[in-house]
């Protein structure tokens, strides 16, 4: 793969604008002197691998926040099913009062 | 993938999918429930008024014998079953006040959990920054923020969810000393209104954060197929242009 390849292959992989405009000079510079040097490949390099960190954080950022949010829908389902629990024991005692109440009076009219 | 293929969902973000609606019937055969336990409770009110007035139906429904009793022996169940129901209805007005303060306590939690992975993460982008001016980037922390500023919005009904801040506790004591002044039918009736405003305002609740349990997790939904994306693009396209650049020789 030549110089020319490889400087079409970074300006279409997506990096971002400040980036590729170091990446470009250095393969220009190395384009019109024919040659890469050790320096300019380990700067390429070093671009490239601040890109993919940079990527991602991002992701991690986004992962994390995605988190937070499933963490509150877990609460939520969690709050809502304590009302329903506190509801149903609250039914089942008002009908256990009912009945004491009913059967108290019955018992004491005989 | 060519440009205009639709991209397929993956089987991950396929069970996601089905886990949210699943989820979200879920939440809609709870609020059916819900609804149904304060029919429930109505029911046993008017079953038990019904009982000291000598109703079989109430009498079989409580499982009780029917029994004709004086008045002021009616009178006496009546008002022992309406203290019963009052007691219920205190309960129910805990229970719709607990349910808000969960979905307070929740809310505050999310809030902090998003600046603690902001101030994070900015840290790390500023790390990041410092590491990218050796090969001469000077500009690199502020549009990862810039990028990021708009995942660190909180989805816009949860953000404006402000559950009605009110002094609980003395309207509590307020609508009792109300149902206490009443005697008689009109205290039944008063009783059974109050539940069923107590009923409408815990549905409304549910209802409210029925909705933003779904809004939270189709964000979240949302942002990991962001991210997903974002690693994809990492690994394919930056993976290949460093192996691009790899590959060649150096003088």
């Amino acid at each position: 793969m030549n110089l020319q390849q490889v400087k079409e292959i970074l300006n279409k992989a997506g990096f971002s604008e400040e980036s590729l405009k170091v990446i470009n000079e250095v393969l220009d510079e190395a384009i019109k002197n024919g040659y890469l040097t050790k320096e300019a490949k380990d700067k390429l390099l070093g671009i490239i691998d601040i890109e993919i960190e940079t990527a991602n954080l991002e992701a991690d950022a986004m992962e994390e926040v995605a988190m937070a949010l499933e963490s509150f829908a877990g609460e939520v389902d969690k709050a809502v099913d304590k009302t329903e629990e506190d509801l149903k024991s609250t039914d089942k005692d008002l009908l256990d009062d009912v009945k004491e109440t009913a059967g108290q009076a019955v018992a004491s009219s005989q | 993938m060519e440009v205009g293929e639709t991209p397929q969902p993956t089987i991950l973000e396929t069970a996601r999918d089905i886990a949210l609606e699943k989820g979200s019937e879920r939440r809609q055969e709870a609020a059916k429930r819900i609804s149904g336990f304060f029919s429930g409770i109505k029911e046993k009110i008017t079953r038990g008024v019904d009982f000291a007035w000598g109703s079989p139906d109430a009498a079989a429904y409580l499982g009780r014998k029917a029994a004709k009793f004086g008045k002021e022996k009616a009178t006496e169940v009546r008002d022992s079953v309406v203290e019963a129901g009052t007691r219920a209805w205190e309960r129910i007005v805990d229970t719709r006040d607990r349910l808000v303060q969960r979905g307070r306590d929740a809310k505050d939690r999310l809030v902090a959990r998003y600046k603690q992975t902001r101030d994070a993460t900015k840290a790390r982008a500023v790390d990041l920054s410092k590491r990218a001016a050796i090969w001469g980037l000077t500009n690199v922390a502020e549009p990862i923020e810039d990028r990021l500023q708009q995942i660190y919005e909180v989805p816009a009904n949860i953000r404006e969810w402000q559950a009605k801040r009110e002094d609980a506790r003395a309207q509590k004591q307020e609508t009792k000393a109300r149902l206490a002044r009443e005697a008689g039918e009109a205290r039944v009736k008063a009783l059974q209104e109050e539940i069923a405003r107590i009923q409408e305002a815990t549905r409304r609740q549910v209802d409210s954060l029925n909705g933003l349990r779904d809004a939270a997790l189709a964000r979240s939904d949302e942002l990991n197929k962001k991210a997903a994306a974002r690693r994809e693009q990492a690994r394919n396209n930056f993976g290949k242009a460093r192996a691009a650049v790899q590959s060649l020789q150096t003088r």
